[in-house]
């Protein structure tokens, strides 16, 4: 036991003496090791978690999109909008048409028009003005001047033609003719749609814009009939018919521009909830008072079904205790209201007699309803008020002048091609700060689709080709919204970037700690293998 | 004079278009045999012309739908409680409880699907149902109709939000008429209520146009020893029943009436508060409504329930097995007629309900049977449901029951509602039959109820009835719903728990070396642990009663100790000694 003893502490005492050369032999020891392979395993490891896994990782936790072309976005809003338009001068002095062309240059020289003048080829000059309408037929978005002796001052034609006294000062014509190509409205809705706030210095120009419902490429027009007393007073009149006679025309000049769904229906038993104040035998309604006419009719006028804008036009037929009534507007009292984007309202005052009478009922008249409907929708849909600033040839149907017609399409290029650039442009500016946003293939084509359509549009703009630019602004404008308002686009929003990390942090901090930890070891024993 | 002819013109047109809608208002009330009052509203809009674009009395937003979505027949039902056909006989409408939607489309509609999906998403909308939960999974088409499509929701809850929008879409909304007396408080009150809207085009051989009819309807019934709170009496009225009487009649109705069906008189006699205006078969009260009007009745309480004459045919459903593994489904149709009938009964089993076909056991009376017809649509996990139609022949005064048996699936975790737990709702079978129309008192296939009821058509003709069964309620295996986030976190664990090791044991090696004295934070934990230790020893030393002199070393004392640190030079002797000896 005790020689044990002794031996063990002379041991001891050996390998406490002898620590040097303990330590060479550890060194030996650790150079006969598996140390290559170790640092080797080590090295694998790093490099299958840093070089393979995170980059996966990534890729996978990666939001899907289908890459855009921001590059073309963004050269939308570099480029400038040029309509080219012929006009065609007609005067029986040469020399005036060439001043008149001369002049048109030096007008239009700084505005988004690109007027291509020429004198015209018309030979006939004593015509009267209805020869003169059927003869002179100029091509989709052109206009004639045409001096005649028919008329006193400027005057508009029902197809392109603007016919002036050889009397007009010049300034004024081109003045006028600023006013028929939209000039000021034109760039005035582009403006106000590119820099919110800014407008046109025109008040006419801002009514007219503010009154226009928003763009779409399909409407409703709902014809609502309220007969509040329909105990008190029938009413035999079918909405159908003139809608049919007198919007139908209308509506299917305008088919390039929107699609037009028409429908009517009635309402019974809806109070008018504001008092009348009675005028002299008859009954008046502030004109501020017709919201509050609309407000309870609101809620059961539409269907809910549709997603297009829809154009209200409600018809209520006066109460028997109230009639006549009207609404009061400037000192003056009209029937009819119209009301913002929304539609219009009017009032249809029965005779007295039909009232508390069963057997007798009352008959509207069509034309006196449905003018102030017309009127309204020109105003809605955008048609320009020129009785100011030209006199206009009467109209023999409820149908537009060609030159209305023009400015009708030029007004929609510009606002759905205006309206699909910022479109276009808020949503690439969403997706760059927004990084969560997935764009699946479906909307990445969508909106290539709407670029390219947007650039067609200039193109064909600057050619004059006012119908293929309205088809190219009309796709631009519905892929740019399909696009904008895709619900994919919302899919990720509601999962942040820090709540995918909380998820894999648990994994990833105690997998990711020894790796790197490990990774000087094999710096070392890389240092040591390729420097000694 | 343009303008003038125009004018004229229009007129003339004006007056030849009379208006083509005819509106009539009718409330049915019927008491039955247990106390009960049956009351049926039915508010008809008779249409000619297919288009609704322009429309009179059909409500707008109905006409848009069913214009848009190339609707030729619709029929939406919201029901909350149960029809007992057993002891209440015949409802003008059967209902089953929940939501339950059919619909015809055109014959030329180019997708089906699509239209039926946006149907019920814009109806969903209308009505403030949940319409919109409709999908492959809970439909099916005819299996004779290709355009036919049906759906049941059985767990929808109908209430207030339901009633008000049915109401809009009346022409006097719910100012005047009979619509007056639907308030929501005490509709909602009621023991059975079912709201519908019925819309399908009419046969008419007279003329070329086609003509079509919308129907809605109210069907309720109230406890009359509940709403008169009187035990003795089964006294009703309509101030009892509805909290209102009638004030003003709709102005826009052909008709409007008021029908009560007399023919408990004879069992039990009971008095009416107004004499009606006259009297249809002779024991059907009428009562033409203008201006107000109040009703009731006064009916003692019977010491014999009479019922005046027992439904042929009715129905019972239930489930049978135990526990979450097998189950069966069990249909039972009573026929009490002395002749055999003809019934097609179509069960509509989810797919999270897998029947066996070969368990599909018919038996009438404990004989078996064989179905006349049957066809069978296998289910399709979360794409379609199971479609069993079986056409049978009933034998007289049987009963005769359908049994097959299902398994409880597993869902995936998303696919449980919320509250999974309530259980999952089986929608009702359906079965279809053709009685004699003298075998039930009241028939209901017309448009108007005074048509229906002022009916000379006693023969054998037949009457198209459809029961509609018990919903029933089951229990699938229910996860518990935190278990991803716990597996998630698990998972996580483990990985990182065995990655650590495998790591270490492939790239490390432990190896033994010297100790050295660190300064530091690894020393300073040792000495507190010593500390510690110490102090439990001496606290030990105290328990059990052993006076230790502890010595305090002043640090001028304490020498180093390469492992231990500073230490008493006693301690360093000592060591030495053991070294040394």
């Amino acid at each position: 036991m005790d020689d044990n003893l002794i031996k063990e502490k002379e041991s001891s005492v050996q390998t406490s003496t002898n620590n040097v050369n303990n330590d060479e032999v550890w060194e030996i020891i650790d150079k006969e090791d598996d140390e290559d392979l170790r640092n080797l395993s080590a090295a694998v490891y790093a490099f299958i978690l840093l070089v393979i896994g995170i980059p996966l990782w990534w890729r996978m936790t990666e939001v899907q999109r289908h890459p855009l072309p921001y590059s073309q976005i963004s050269q939308l809003g570099n480029m400038d909008v040029t309509i080219a338009t012929d006009i065609f001068v007609y005067t029986k002095n040469v020399s005036k048409t060439e001043q008149i062309i001369q002049q048109l240059h030096t007008t239009f020289n700084s505005t988004m028009f690109n007027i291509n003048a020429q004198s015209s080829t018309i030979k006939n000059l004593d015509d009267t003005l209805d020869k003169l309408e059927t003869i002179v037929i100029s091509p989709l978005g052109s206009l004639h001047l045409i001096e005649t002796n028919s008329v006193d001052n400027i005057t508009a034609g029902l197809n392109r033609n603007v016919y002036f006294s050889p009397s007009t000062n010049i300034q004024l014509l081109m003045a006028t003719l600023k006013r028929l190509l939209q000039i000021d409205a034109l760039s005035d809705s582009m403006i106000s749609m590119l820099s919110p706030g800014k407008h046109s210095d025109d008040p006419q120009i801002v009514a007219e814009r503010q009154r226009r419902v928003r763009p779409s490429s399909n409407y409703n027009v709902l014809l609502t009939v309220v007969n509040p007393e329909p105990d008190k007073l029938h009413l035999s009149w079918e909405p159908e018919i003139p809608l049919n006679r007198y919007l139908q025309p209308l509506l299917n000049q305008l088919e390039l521009i929107a699609d037009f769904s028409v429908q009517s229906q009635w309402l019974y038993l809806i109070d008018l909830v504001q008092k009348p104040v009675n005028l002299n035998s008859s009954f008046v309604l502030d004109k501020n008072q017709a919201q509050y006419i609309i407000t309870p009719l609101e809620k059961k006028l539409g269907s809910g079904v549709s997603q297009n804008p829809c154009i209200h036009f409600v018809i209520y037929v006066t109460p028997c205790s109230y009639i006549p009534l009207f609404f009061h507007e400037n000192n003056q009292l009209t029937i009819a209201m119209m009301s913002a984007r929304w539609g219009g309202v009017q009032f249809l005052n029965a005779d007295k007699l039909s009232c508390n009478n069963d057997s007798i009922s009352f008959v509207p008249d069509d034309l006196s309803i449905m003018s102030p409907i017309i009127t309204q929708f020109h105003a809605l849909i955008g048609v320009p008020d020129m009785t100011k600033h030209v006199s206009l040839m009467p109209l023999k149907s409820s149908t537009l002048r060609m030159w209305q017609l023009d400015s009708m399409y030029r007004l929609k290029i510009i606002e759905q091609y205006t309206n699909a650039r910022i479109t276009l442009t808020s949503l690439s500016r969403l997706l760059g700060e927004i990084s969560n946003i997935v764009i699946i293939e479906e909307v990445g084509k969508a909106v290539t689709e709407s670029v390219e359509a947007a650039t067609k549009v200039l193109e064909y703009l600057k050619i004059g080709k006012l119908d293929a630019a309205l088809e190219y602004s009309k796709l631009a404008f519905e892929t740019s919204e399909f696009a904008f308002t895709h619900p994919s686009l919302l899919a990720l929003l509601y999962f942040p970037d820090d709540q995918k990390y909380a998820v894999y942090i648990p994994l990833f901090l105690p997998v990711m700690i020894p790796v790197l930890m490990s990774l000087k070891g094999v710096k070392k024993w890389i240092q040591f293998k390729y420097q000694l | 004079m343009k303008c003038l002819c125009c004018l004229l013109l229009a007129v003339a047109v004006s007056t030849v278009h009379a208006r083509s809608e005819s509106y009539s208002e009718e409330l049915f009330v019927k008491p039955l045999a247990t106390g009960f009052v049956y009351s049926f509203f039915q508010f008809t809009v008779v249409r000619e012309g297919g288009s609704f674009s322009h429309s009179d009395l059909v409500p707008h937003s109905l006409g848009d739908i069913i214009d848009r979505f190339r609707v030729a027949e619709l029929h939406i039902d919201l029901t909350s409680g149960l029809w007992r056909h057993k002891s209440w006989g015949y409802p003008a409408v059967d209902a089953p409880s929940g939501a339950e939607i059919s619909a015809r489309f055109h014959n030329d509609t180019q997708d089906v699907n699509k239209n039926w999906y946006g149907l019920t998403n814009a109806l969903s909308g209308l009505l403030c149902t949940s319409l919109n939960f409709i999908n492959s999974a809970n439909s099916y088409e005819s299996s004779a109709d290709r355009f036919y499509r049906y759906s049941n929701l059985p767990r929808e809850n109908v209430c207030t939000e339901n009633l008000t929008p049915w109401k809009k879409l009346l022409p006097c909304d719910s100012t005047r008429g009979l619509s007056s007396l639907l308030n929501s408080g005490r509709v909602h009150n009621a023991n059975y209520h079912s709201l519908g809207i019925h819309f399908r085009p009419l046969c008419n051989n007279t003329s070329k146009s086609s003509k079509y009819e919308l129907r809605q309807t109210v069907s309720l019934v109230y406890d009359s020893v509940f709403i008169s709170a009187n035990n003795k009496n089964y006294d009703w009225s309509l101030r009892k029943m509805f909290g209102t009487g009638l004030f003003r009649t709709c102005p826009l109705a052909d008709y409007s009436k008021i029908y009560i069906d007399t023919s408990a008189n004879n069992s039990v006699p009971y008095v009416l508060s107004q004499n009606p205006d006259y009297f249809l078969k002779e024991n059907i009260a009428v009562y033409n409504l203008n201006g107000i009007f109040h009703l009731s009745a006064v009916m003692p309480r019977p010491k014999v329930v009479v019922s005046d004459l027992k439904p042929i045919l009715y129905t019972d459903r239930f489930i049978t097995g135990f526990g979450q593994e097998y189950g069966g489904l069990v249909t039972r149709i009573y026929n009490e007629h002395r002749l055999p009938v003809i019934v097609t009964v179509i069960e509509n089993i989810p797919w999270f309900l897998p029947i066996y076909y070969h368990t599909l056991r018919v038996t009438s009376n404990g004989v078996c049977v064989m179905p006349k017809a049957l066809i069978y649509k296998p289910g399709k996990g979360r794409m379609q449901i199971y479609y069993l139609e079986i056409v049978l022949e009933l034998p007289s005064h049987s009963i005769t029951e359908i049994s097959v048996q299902f398994d409880y699936v597993f869902l995936k975790w998303q696919e449980y509602p919320p509250d999974a737990n309530h259980g999952f709702y089986i929608g009702s079978a359906i079965v279809k039959a053709s009685i004699p129309r003298n075998s039930t008192s009241l028939t209901f296939d017309k448009s108007l109820i005074i048509d229906n009821l002022n009916s000379s058509d006693s023969s054998d003709s037949d009457y198209l009835i459809i029961l509609k069964t018990e919903n029933f309620i089951i229990t699938l295996p229910t996860p518990d719903f935190s278990m991803p986030y716990n597996v998630i976190c698990l998972a996580c664990t483990v990985v990182a728990l065995a990655f650590g090791p495998i790591h270490n044991i492939t790239t490390k090696r432990l190896k033994l070396t010297t100790a050295k004295y660190v300064p530091g934070l690894a020393s300073v934990v040792q000495k507190s642990y010593l500390w510690l230790e110490n102090m439990v020893c001496y606290k030990n030393a105290n328990k059990v009663g052993k006076a230790t002199s502890v010595r305090v070393f002043t640090p001028e004392e304490l020498s180093y100790h390469p492992t231990l640190g500073h230490v008493s030079e006693e301690f360093m002797k000592n060591q030495v000694a053991c070294k040394e000896s």
